[in-house]
């Protein structure tokens, strides 16, 4: 059989034509192309017309699949590589919210746009394989569950609660936990990326106005786990529990946010 | 975990019910991640819980966790539209507890992403 040059890209284009499919979406057309993420979802991208030319997008699409495999988009080395992989793509991200994948330009480039938006999402995509191996339940929702079940049903808890800062500004932490007047904040402190993870704490307690007691750092593990000067550190702003302890988070915000006197009574 | 285990936790034997009301976040600014713990009657596992994914800029593509362990088949299909109509995120949710047989609580409140 003769390979020739006809033939070859005659089927290539026979394939992109044939399995490329649009839809009427908005203003614009979602174009679903012959190509496929790491889990087997099709790459989906979104025309849209904009002044004299195209706005094209992912929709945060590969994004949204690195959120659910537990790869972090806005810090470290994912953050780097999406950089990396915008800049690289020459995609100028006109109107981009963070994660979503887009590019402006003219009619006459639309096809290599629509390419170019398509491969830098697929390249997002991979980064999934920094996700941890086994990412199990996350730190901060085992946080959560532990506080649900101290807190019953005589007080209030709010995940991602906004703390005031001495600045007027507020900041979000894990949790909050109230009653009666009474409120008690918690930041879930990981083991995943110990240092960034208690500096954030670090931060967002030094600069609150809060009383310091009512701040409880909750501390993945044990306090081998941990560098003492970082706990020394920790100490300084907030309190200080293990998570391994089996009672001191619940004593402390026990002491802090206690019961309504009526569930105190036998 | 092994297919049989998974089958009787998605069957009326788990005797799965939610606990509490939908809780959401947002990872990465345009993604609302909701979560809804569920009890069991198995009393050894870990509380479980529903996850529910909202892109945003996709509202009418929402997605589940990414467990992998169980593929829905009986959701209310959402038209392709940049909005969504008030109430379908909860009819999804509702169909795909409904399908692995978790009963929805009486303290169950829902949110709106």
């Amino acid at each position: 059989m003769i390979v020739d040059a006809a033939t070859v890209i005659g089927a290539v284009l026979r394939a992109m034509n044939d399995d490329t499919v649009v839809h009427p979406y908005g203003d614009g057309l979602l174009v679903d192309l012959p190509l496929t993420y790491g889990d087997g979802d099709g790459v989906r991208v979104l025309v849209e017309p904009m002044g004299t030319g195209y706005r094209i997008t992912d929709r945060a699409a590969a994004a949204t699949l690195l959120t659910m495999a537990g790869v972090n988009l806005v810090a470290g080395r994912a953050a780097e590589a999406f950089a990396e992989i915008m800049a690289g793509g020459g995609l100028n991200g006109v109107n981009a919210a963070p994660g979503e994948i887009a590019t402006f330009g003219a009619a006459e480039e639309l096809g290599r746009l629509i390419l170019d938006v398509a491969q830098a999402s697929l390249r997002t995509d991979q980064l999934r394989w920094l996700a941890p191996r086994q990412a199990g339940m996350r730190f901060v929702d085992r946080v959560a569950d532990r506080v649900t079940v101290w807190a019953g049903r005589s007080r209030e808890l709010q995940r991602d609660a906004p703390m005031p800062l001495a600045s007027g500004r507020t900041r979000p932490v894990t949790l909050r936990v109230t009653n009666d007047g009474k409120a008690a904040y918690v930041q879930a402190v990981s083991l995943r990326d110990p240092d960034q993870a208690a500096e954030h704490c670090y931060h967002v307690f030094g600069l609150s106005k809060i009383a310091k007691e009512s701040r409880v750092a909750a501390l993945d593990g044990s306090a081998q786990d941990w560098s003492p000067a970082i706990v020394a550190e920790l100490r300084t702003v907030s309190d200080v529990e293990f998570f391994d302890d089996p009672l001191s988070l619940e004593r402390q915000l026990d002491k802090v946010v206690p019961p309504p006197q009526a569930a105190l009574r036998p | 975990m092994t297919a049989a285990n998974l089958g009787a936790l998605l069957s009326p034997l788990a005797a799965a019910v939610t606990v509490g009301g939908i809780t959401w976040t947002t990872k990465n600014r345009v993604i609302r991640e909701g979560v809804i713990r569920v009890g069991t009657a198995v009393t050894v596992l870990a509380p479980c819980r529903l996850r529910m994914t909202v892109n945003l800029l996709k509202p009418s593509e929402p997605g589940g966790g990414d467990e992998g362990a169980y593929e829905p088949d009986d959701i209310p299909p959402v038209p392709l539209q940049p909005r969504v109509a008030p109430g379908t995120y909860r009819a999804i949710l509702e169909a795909f507890a409904a399908e692995c047989f978790i009963a929805i609580g009486d303290d169950f409140t829902w949110r709106e992403p």
